[in-house]
């Protein structure tokens, strides 16, 4: 699915040099399903803008969906994250004006791929049809983050990144959240990379990667 | 409590380290804003200053004034014989507006400076004598000299010693160029000086200073049957003329005032809400809350001091920039004579200190009391419900304010009660805009509803509207006033016009008194030829004038009068009614009280006589009150007055037969006067003279365009996360618009439109209620569709500009923002 080959990264910041990747080689096989553990500020969410094409490389090349993303222009990058991935963050950032509907539907919109019907079997799958004509401000956290699934898988992206999705919620709340989101990604045939700090929410992925000064180790 | 407390000073401060963009629209609005509002307090000082001076040196504060009972200006043998007759205090003042052979317009004034109560030999070390220290000698013996205001100098291109040309070939004496101001933009000279050059000899009118009664009576046995004295009227008439244009100005100079206080509002809103977690840090760090508060209160002085000292360094280009304008429309509407040299002093700092701390602590309050009662409410309840709410009391509040001014308009009939109606329209206009902005997005929604990309530019409005707010109503505020003010001097062109083409209809206009009709009759390049008379006379304690006109002249016609009695012109024609019939001008309608078929009675030569009222004329700009009377009926009744000279009206245009003919019957330039020349040099004015308004217009334009830029940057950089979410799941510039900034032009749309009915109220308000209570005559109200539309289209253009400036940041910087996002 994507491909990170001898990447360097690194911030400075007065003086003090941060190594987010060193020499660092990852590879996602299509249809997998991995979590990305680390400790704070070891680079997870550097690492998840780098696959999405938001941030750049000190030096190596990254390839997603066969397109390598340091030689092409701002305007595919930007294609390709609206047509072919799906983001998922923390805070689950939906649209107060737009209601549950238009806000799942929000990113199909924008690639041009909607469909109604398949918009609602999502939603139905995701337990939230019930909802579609409430407001963000009117839900629960869980159900945000669910309708925040909805927007990032809706298009049937290759692709699905979500930056501790579960952060924010309870644990019954986190573990069917997860649920649904292995779920769905599955049924639309989407790999799947969750950062997470929470094992419990990584046991629900098929691997696991370990982020620590700029290496990744798969783990146990 | 100092270490600690410099400390939560410093961090409280550090907020704008690292958003200087907010403290720049924090210390642009009080800039601008005080600038403005000072440069137009300086410009208000500086004519009033202009006003005492004139009062102080050259007569106007004279209690009394000698005239001629039958003809304009005294003669000096009179003066003379006043003087001999032990009226010592009398002092002649000789007033004069002449063109010089290069085409400009100078003022003179002239008097005896030895017979001046404060005579400059008298009193060397009077500090308010303008004379002191002067070589005033020279005046006084050939080749005399003139003393020319620097300004003056500059404008009319003359140095020290430069004898002035007039068109006739005469010379003025050498010019003195003078620093000083007292006698503001007029010329001085000595009064012999003055009757030896100008070749006449008749005084404008004798001042003179408080006579008892002895003196009085004196007067009356003495010099009653030919000279009048009368109380001079005419310094408070002008002060309370002016007071409405000073008036005016003061408004415009608030209004650019409050819009740069919503600039400030703006950015003070944010860098508070933006700190809110500074201060809770703060308070954890365990400085208590009244340091907070102090620390608050010190950068609010200092940010007041700040823009209070930009901003009267602002205002002295701008009001050096706008003074000569006032100056031009203090002679040309009023006749006074104004410095256009701005003064400045100490008071108008403090006072814009006052305004800059007053504006600033206004800001503050609101997001204060915001933060410090009700976060938690304010954080789940969101802004939108809160606005939503605020709009409705707000729309109340406006509705009422509507009702209440068409509720006062019959009864306003003071200065202050028409600025009041003015001002309750302006902001009845601010205070509805929030509700129908809402209701503009509900029906959009409801009605675009079927596109999601409608429906989300329609839902996008309510999360800008409580932050673009206050910058939408500082819009509407100068758009209102724009369209207000700028319809005023429109239809006022357009009415001056009409009526100047009327007025001066005939081509030429010839001051030759010796030229006679016979000598007129026969010419074959006239085709007509009309002599006016005038007389000057009291009514209602202001000068007015009865005018003798030929019947047929075509400057005075039917279709001239307004508001008359049935087949009035044919009555005031033939005259046959027993009180004689007269046209009045609107000045004697509105100012006077009089009404169509009142009686009013005037002195004629024949002793008092009772006229009626059968109709009105437009008059613009007179300060006096006319009448008009047939030429017959006029020469009975006023068989001393003076002639006007002749208008004179040239077959088929053919100027060059008629110069032609004219110098055949010795007529000469000087005594030719082309109306065409002076059609065009009145309009020359009349724009100069309202160059200061458009000026303001433009300027607090720019400052509402200022603050619609303002907001939007802080706007953005509040939902700076939100658009990077956008950009990061792949949306495109045009959806960016169509989201982002298709509301913000709706808006502005929206602004424009409550505008339009607002501004035209403004305007009716102007020209029917303050124009009539501060002047006497109304004007029929003219819009002008093309104005209007390129004031709508350069708006536009500002606020699209204002967006895609704002905009721009928010393509960079979008992992950054993700950050944000992600947790952090
Ligand atoms: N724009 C930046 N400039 C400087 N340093 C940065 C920048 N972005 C990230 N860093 C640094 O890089 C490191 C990695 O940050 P990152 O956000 O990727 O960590 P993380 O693993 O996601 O942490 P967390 O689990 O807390 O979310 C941090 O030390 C952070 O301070
Ligand atoms: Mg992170």
């Amino acid at each position: 699915m994507f491909q990170l080959q001898n990447i360097d990264k690194a911030f400075r910041d007065r003086g003090e040099v941060i190594h987010v990747a060193r020499n660092l080689t990852w590879e996602l096989a299509s249809g997998a399903k991995t979590a990305l553990m680390g400790e704070s500020g070891a680079g997870k969410t550097t690492i998840m803008n780098i696959i999405a094409g938001l941030d750049s490389v000190d030096k190596g090349t990254v390839t997603v969906n066969g397109i390598k993303l340091s030689s092409v222009s701002n305007r595919e990058v930007s294609d390709y994250r609206r047509n072919h991935l799906g983001l998922i963050f923390q805070k689950f950032h939906l649209v107060p004006t737009l209601d549950v509907w238009d806000n799942a539907a929000l990113q199909a919109r924008l690639a041009g791929c909607f469909d109604a019907e398949a918009a609602e079997s999502l939603l139905n799958r995701l337990e939230i049809q019930h909802l579609i004509n409430h407001y963000p401000s009117q839900l629960s956290g869980g159900q945000q983050q669910r309708v925040a699934i909805a927007r990032a898988l809706m298009h049937r992206p290759k692709l699905v990144l979500a930056d501790e999705p579960t952060g924010n919620l309870d644990e019954a709340t986190s573990d069917k959240v997860i649920e649904l989101l292995v779920d769905t990604a599955t049924s639309v045939g989407s790999s799947l990379v969750v950062v997470t700090h929470s094992h419990k929410v990584a046991s629900h992925l098929n691997e696991c990667w370990h982020l620590a000064s700029g290496t990744l180790t798969p783990s146990a | 409590m100092t270490r600690r407390f410099i400390i939560a000073l410093a961090t409280t401060l550090s907020f704008y380290r690292s958003n200087k963009l907010q403290g720049l629209f924090v210390l642009l609005g009080l800039v601008l804003g005080c600038g403005l509002y000072t440069a137009v307090a300086q410009i208000n000082a500086s004519a009033r200053a202009s006003y005492a001076e004139a009062d102080k040196i050259l007569g106007a504060s004279s209690q009394l004034r000698i005239s001629d009972r039958q003809q304009t200006g005294v003669s000096v043998d009179d003066y003379i014989k006043l003087r001999r007759s032990g009226f010592s205090t009398v002092y002649p003042v000789l007033e004069a507006r002449l063109p010089t052979s290069e085409g400009a317009l100078i003022s003179f004034i002239a008097t005896d400076l030895l017979a001046l109560p404060i005579a400059p030999a008298a009193q060397e070390t009077d500090v308010e004598n303008p004379f002191r220290g002067s070589d005033w000698s020279r005046l006084t013996q050939p080749p005399y000299e003139m003393w020319v205001p620097a300004q003056i100098a500059k404008k009319i291109g003359v140095r020290d010693g430069d004898r002035v040309e007039l068109p006739d070939g005469t010379r003025l004496p050498p010019a003195s160029i003078r620093s000083q101001t007292q006698q503001n933009d007029r010329v001085f000279m000595d009064i012999g000086a003055a009757l030896n050059v100008l070749g006449t000899d008749r005084l404008s009118y004798l001042a003179v200073g408080e006579l008892d009664d002895n003196q009085q009576t004196l007067f009356q046995e003495q010099f009653g049957d030919r000279l009048a004295l009368s109380r001079n009227t005419e310094a408070f008439d002008l002060s309370q003329l002016t007071q409405s244009l000073h008036t005016n100005l003061t408004a415009l100079g608030l209004l650019s005032f409050i819009v740069g206080v919503f600039i400030v509002f703006n950015a003070v809103n944010f860098s508070l809400s933006a700190r809110t977690k500074v201060f809770r840090v703060l308070d954890e760090l365990g400085v208590p809350a009244p340091e907070v508060g102090l620390a608050i209160l010190i950068e609010t002085l200092i940010w007041s001091l700040t823009g209070a000292l930009l901003g009267t360094l602002l205002a002295q280009p701008v009001s050096t920039a706008l003074m000569p304008a006032v100056a031009s429309t203090m002679q040309n509407i009023y006749g006074a004579h104004v410095s256009s040299v701005p003064l400045f002093n100490g008071e108008l700092f403090l006072k814009a200190l006052a305004l800059a701390s007053a504006g600033l602590a206004m800001t503050l309050m609101l997001p204060l009391m915001l933060i410090a009662s009700e976060p938690a409410a304010r954080a789940t309840l969101g802004p939108i419900q809160v606005g939503r709410s605020s709009s409705r009391a707000l729309a109340a509040v406006g509705t009422i304010m509507i009702l209440a001014a068409c509720a006062i308009y019959p009864f306003a009939s003071s200065l202050i009660q028409g600025f009041g109606l003015l001002a309750l329209i302006l902001f009845a206009g601010i205070a509805l805009l929030p509700a129908v902005i809402i209701s503009v997005a509900a029906f959009g929604k409801a009605a675009l509803g079927y596109s999601w990309l409608g429906r989300w530019a329609f839902a996008d409005i309510l999360s800008q509207l409580p932050h673009l707010r206050l910058a939408l109503m500082a819009l509407l505020l100068t758009l209102i006033a724009n369209i207000g003010v700028t319809s005023l001097v429109g239809s006022f062109r357009i009415a001056l016009t009409d009526w100047l083409e009327t007025r001066l209809s005939a081509d030429y206009y010839i001051s030759d008194k010796a030229l006679s009709s016979t000598d007129l009759i026969g010419q074959s390049w006239i085709s007509a030829a009309h002599q006016r008379k005038v007389a000057e006379v009291r009514f209602s304690g202001r000068k007015a004038e009865v005018i003798g006109i030929d019947v047929t002249a075509p400057d005075f016609q039917q279709g001239s009068v307004i508001d008359a009695e049935p087949n009035a012109f044919a009555r005031w024609i033939n005259s046959v009614d027993t009180e004689t019939p007269v046209f009045a001008n609107e000045q004697v309608r509105y100012l006077a009280g009089v009404q169509v078929g009142d009686a009013v009675n005037l002195m004629t030569n024949l002793g008092p006589h009772a006229f009626r009222v059968i109709g009105f004329f437009h008059d613009y700009g007179n300060t006096k009150y006319a009448f008009h009377l047939p030429k017959e009926r006029f020469d009975i009744l006023y068989p001393r007055a003076e002639v006007q000279g002749w208008g004179i009206w040239v077959t088929d245009k053919d100027i060059y037969k008629a110069e032609v003919g004219l110098n055949k019957l010795g007529v000469g330039p000087a005594d030719l006067i082309s109306q065409n020349d002076v059609l065009l040099l009145s309009m020359s004015i009349f724009d100069r003279t309202f160059a200061i308004t458009r000026a303001l217009n433009a300027l607090t334009l720019v400052v509402a365009g200022v603050a619609i830029f303002a907001s939007l940057l802080s706007l953005y950089q509040l939902r700076r996360p939100e658009y990077a979410l956008w950009r990061a799941i792949g949306m495109r510039w045009i959806e960016f618009f169509c989201v982002a900034g298709s509301p913000v032009i709706l808006m502005t749309g929206v602004v424009m439109i409550i505008s339009l009915p607002m501004g035209v109220a403004l305007a009716w308000l102007l020209i029917n209620k303050i124009n009539v209570i501060s002047f006497g005559w109304t004007m029929p109200m003219v819009l002008s569709a093309s104005s209007i539309a390129f004031l709508f289209c350069l708006v536009l253009c500002l606020v699209f500009m204002a967006f895609l400036l704002a905009s721009l940041g928010q393509r960079t910087a979008v992992s950054s923002a993700l950050k944000q996002l992600a947790g952090e």
